[in-house]
């Protein structure tokens, strides 16, 4: 307490001292005074009494250097005085202050901003207590018919052993939150023992209980999100009610901040919920807790053995630690990210290292007369590290709204149901982060300039720097090499990202739909209670938009190319009169509206597309897909007038295919083709999950939207529309974490170029500055200038040679590592590192040029009369 | 005359403390001649190095200064001790005390029985 106490008088003191000291002489006087009084007083003569009393005291001088160290804190004074010297210099030259600043605050900024999303979405902890222990378990895949059933036995049998401490179903889904100007959330169906599993408790009120299932009354957890949105984070929003799609919900609980699984959700609703939430086809995901000591390797067998799982669907079965589910799918990006900011912050370092470097070898001369003036070399190595940390530190205050502004972007670009995109914020991490780099960046900066101020010499050197220390030029170079090569490796990587992506969004996915915009909605079963009424409403919606002007064709299907979930039901389906061994063949059972497969452009392939005659009551008409009949064996137009074996509903009569269209990916470009057998949707509205609404425009499709929005409004005010996209939005939107991975990554490439390119023109231009001399005099002696021009390009090509020969092979190598381990990262091709090699070599000597002009341009009189 | 001690390091801030304890406010050079005399002449008090040991106490909180006028009417600046000071004297003292005992049980003759 004490010793706190006279710090902080002494820290004060460090910067009041003139009084303080003013003080001390005062007082020193006062006691001469008093001991030469004494000194007369016992009979001495006043200059004996002067001269006894100074004796006496000894010597002023040092007193007072004493009293100042207890008085200061005198390392924190040399401190001060360093920063004002650093800030003195770089006053002098701000044009290298603002460059290594901007340098510097680039590094730091693109490595904050990556570290604050990457933090978020792959570093945290998830927010549930040990998290190791729980696991998701995702069913025997696509093809299993009958999964529901195998589900219901499920979490009781695997209750009954001793594997879970708690397990739960889910259904990840969609809702409409809210009566008037109601809006589309994420949304998940939950049994009781969901929440068990996570270990979430709530922060209000309760979760879902047995007893919630067996009454069919409505209830609904909030997430903490939602909370704070709709009830201005009220704590009695417990008991409160909201209506979700077109129902009245009580809320029981609402959850902790963080906790939104699965997919950012808003809303959890129990499994009988009775809304739309179950998703297209209620294929459930479960998650469980593990016991503690049942090791993560033994949970499959022990559920394919509960479950009676044989064959492919025991082999298919996932059962993944919550954390690599979440986490595991954006790692790979995430890294490649990261490494890519990494690079960026090499760069910045070695270019700032360059940059003090030659600054050293310039200040040679004063840093040589400092230590012969007496200051230590403790001293001058203090000042270079000085002198990196304040542009470090300046770097870092520029660089932070910069990085605020990238997370905040990154937060809204990213997709809500990225697992901690949520929680991306700047907070305590973040600026903890930003710290480090700053120190990082001074350390790898300053590192080596400071060694070698260290190694300056007492001695006054000669007039001129010395251009022989071979070391620092060598490690220079070396620098240099290593730029080149890393931003060759980033270049390589961003080519090859660019042209995956484009080969991406080139795919076929069976539907051809440039002028097509895309509509989901839910059908609340509250208002739309018999499938007659939604057909209808449907129907009438139909003819609506077809009357809109400038839309050319409409269509309503139940699942859409690029919006299907994860998992798909698919159901044998028999032709009758096909008996081969393919049959029945399995398909998933669709349904579309007359109009669909013109409107989104599937091929028509055999027979017709739906009419208006196919509805209730009339022949029953289906349509199956290529792939089907190629699963018979059958030619499309074989198939023509077949009747299914059995009905696709209960109860009815097998239908007659009366056409066959193309294969479509339901899960976009990097899913398959899916066989397929479509009913109309007037028979066989969609009753769970979304309505797909495909308008085909003549023009410019958004431009319909407010005419559409408008037209739905007038048939149910109600019912909100949601995701209007084109498909090409549709398509970008599943792969945005790659795409926006990829910008990142082309932006990361450009600055490493760039920087490397600064790098090389600096060194250059240095080492031309050092043999302005050496120059002058060959050229007085006979050589030309385009010999000196081609020495200088020749040293930057040199360089530039061994960087991209260095960056190609770590190009090729990463690649091949790469793509053994994570198949969606695009793979460098040979020809791609030629062409990036080319132009980094290109850029290289490009920025050799400058400097080797300059050489050229060496007046040799001018530099022979400086001798 | 017999070789006077120079005071050791610790002790000279329990002196003064002590010493302003007994006689109140005082100024450095009041203070340093005390010493002397208390010591029966057997201390040979380095001026110099008071200043900087009474500035310490100020920084600690155990002593105040003002400037104030000497019995012969200069200019000095005078120590006062404050609470914390006193009870920081009591503190000093008494472990002083124990110090000294516990070296004096091995000084006794009867010790090396």
């Amino acid at each position: 307490m004490k010793t706190l106490r006279a710090w902080l008088v002494r820290l004060s003191g460090t910067f009041h001292r003139t009084r303080a000291e003013r003080d001390l002489a005062d007082e020193l006087d006062a006691h001469l005074q008093l001991h030469i009084d004494d000194g007369i007083r016992a009979g001495l003569t006043p200059a004996e009494a002067r001269r006894a009393a100074r004796l006496a005291l000894g010597s002023v001088d040092s007193i007072r250097e004493a009293y100042r160290e207890r008085a200061r804190v005198p390392w924190l004074t040399a401190i001060g005085r360093d920063l004002w010297f650093a800030s003195r210099v770089f006053r002098r030259q701000p044009g290298f202050a603002i460059g290594a600043v901007l340098t510097l605050a680039l590094g730091v900024g693109v490595n904050t901003a990556v570290f604050g999303v990457v933090d978020a979405v792959v570093l945290r902890p998830l927010p549930y207590p040990s998290p190791e222990r729980i696991v998701e378990i995702a069913g025997p895949g696509q093809g299993l018919v009958r999964f529901g059933r195998v589900l219901e036995v499920w979490p009781q049998a695997l209750r009954a052993e001793s594997t879970f401490g708690a397990i739960g179903l889910y259904v990840p889904g969609g809702a409409n939150l809210g009566g008037e100007e109601a809006v589309r959330v994420a949304a998940a169906a939950v049994s009781p023992g969901f929440f068990d599993a996570l270990a979430a408790r709530p922060a209000l009120g309760r979760t879902f209980t047995e007893a919630d299932l067996a009454v069919s009354g409505s209830v609904v957890v909030l997430s903490n999100r939602i909370w704070r949105e709709r009830f201005r984070a009220d704590p009695a929003a417990v008991g409160q009610q909201v209506r979700i799609d077109g129902l009245t919900f009580d809320v029981i609980g609402v959850m902790p901040p963080g906790v939104s699984y699965p997919d950012g959700t808003a809303l959890w609703l129990p499994t009988n919920g009775g809304t739309g939430v179950m998703g297209q086809i209620p294929v459930a995901k479960i998650v469980a807790r593990l016991r503690d000591g049942v090791p993560l390797t033994a949970v499959r067998d022990r559920v394919v053995a509960a479950a009676g799982l044989r064959g492919h669907r025991a082999t298919s079965l996932r059962v993944l630690p919550l954390r690599d589910a979440l986490v595991g799918p954006v790692v790979p990006i995430a890294a490649l990210v990261w490494i890519g900011a990494a690079v960026v912050l090499f760069m910045a370092c070695v270019n700032v290292a360059n940059l003090l470097l030659a600054r050293v070898s310039r200040r040679h001369r004063e840093f040589a007369v400092r230590r012969a003036l007496g200051a230590t070399r403790g001293q001058l190595v203090r000042q270079g590290i000085v002198e990196s940390a304040i542009l470090s530190f300046l770097g870092a205050l520029l660089a932070l709204p910069a990085a605020w502004w990238t997370i905040a972007t990154a937060r809204v670009v990213l997709p809500a149901t990225l697992h901690g995109v949520p929680e991306i914020a700047f907070d305590v991490r973040f600026v903890a982060a930003m710290a480090v780099f700053s120190m990082l960046v001074a350390v790898l900066a300053g590192a080596g300039p400071s060694l070698a101020i260290a190694r300056t010499k007492s001695a006054l050197p000669t007039a001129a720097p010395v251009a022989g220390d071979r070391g620092w030029a060598r490690f220079r170079g070396a620098l240099i090499v290593g730029q080149i090569a890393a931003s060759l490796v980033l270049l390589a990587a961003a080519a090859a990202l660019v042209q995956s992506m484009r080969d991406l969004m080139q795919i076929n996915i069976g539907a051809r739909a440039e002028r097509a915009l895309a509509i989901e909605m839910n059908l609340p079963r509250a208002r739309y209670e018999s499938p007659a009424m939604a057909a209808d409403f449907v129907a009438r919606l139909d003819r609506a938009l077809r009357e809109i002007p400038g839309v050319e064709e409409v269509g309503v299907a139940n699942q859409l190319p690029g919006r299907a979930p994860e998992l798909l039901l698919a159901h044998p389906v028999a032709v009758q009169g096909h008996a081969g061994p393919g049959a029945p063949a399995d398909g998933l059972l669709l349904n579309a509206s007359p109009g669909f497969f013109a409107a989104a452009g599937i091929d028509l392939l055999a027979g017709r597309a739906f009419s208006d005659q196919d509805r209730t009551g009339s022949a029953p008409a289906a349509i199956v897909t290529e792939g089907f009949a190629r699963l018979l064996g059958a030619r499309p137009q074989d198939l023509i007038g077949r009747r299914l074996g059995e009905s696709t509903r209960e109860n009815a009569a097998p239908e007659t295919i009366v056409g066959v269209v193309a294969d479509v990916r339901l899960r976009g470009p990097e899913g398959r083709f899916e066989t397929a057998v479509y009913v109309p949707y007037a028979v066989s509205p969609a009753r769970v999950g979304a309505t797909f609404v495909v308008v085909r425009a003549e023009r410019d499709p958004l431009a319909l939207a407010p005419a559409i929005r408008a037209a739905v409004a007038r048939l149910d005010p109600d019912l909100p529309l949601y995701n209007m996209r084109t498909f090409d939005q549709i398509r970008s939107a599943l792969v945005t974490e790659r795409r926006l991975a990829m910008l990142a990554i082309v932006i990361f490439a450009i600055l490493a170029v760039v920087l490397a390119a600064i790098g090389v023109y600096s060194v250059v231009s240095y080492a031309v500055e050092l043999r302005t001399r050496e120059i002058g005099i060959r050229l007085a002696i006979g050589a030309t200038r385009w010999v000196m021009c081609r020495e200088i390009v020749g040293s930057g090509l040199r360089q530039a040679i061994a960087g991209v020969s260095a960056g190609s092979a770590v190009a090729l190598w990463m690649s091949t590592v790469a793509s053994s381990t994570v198949h969606e990262l695009a793979r460098v091709s040979p020809a791609l590192v030629v062409v990036v090699a080319s132009g980094t070599v290109a850029v290289a000597v490009g920025a050799t040029l400058v400097p080797a002009l300059r050489a050229a341009r060496v007046d040799p009189a001018r530099t022979l009369q400086a001798e | 005359m017999t070789k006077k001690s120079d005071v050791w390091q610790g002790t000279l801030a329990l002196m003064v403390l002590r010493t302003l304890q007994a006689m109140g406010p005082m100024h450095g050079y009041g203070l340093a001649r005390r010493i002397e005399q208390t010591s029966g002449d057997a201390l040979l008090l380095n001026y110099g190095t008071l200043y900087p040991a009474l500035l310490r106490l100020e920084q600690e909180g155990y002593v105040t200064s003002a400037w104030g006028a000497s019995e012969n009417n200069r200019k000095a600046k005078f120590y006062r001790l404050t609470a914390g000071g006193r009870r920081q004297a009591e503190r000093a003292t008494h472990e002083w005390r124990r110090a000294t005992a516990i070296v004096d049980r091995f000084l006794e003759p009867e010790q090396s029985s």
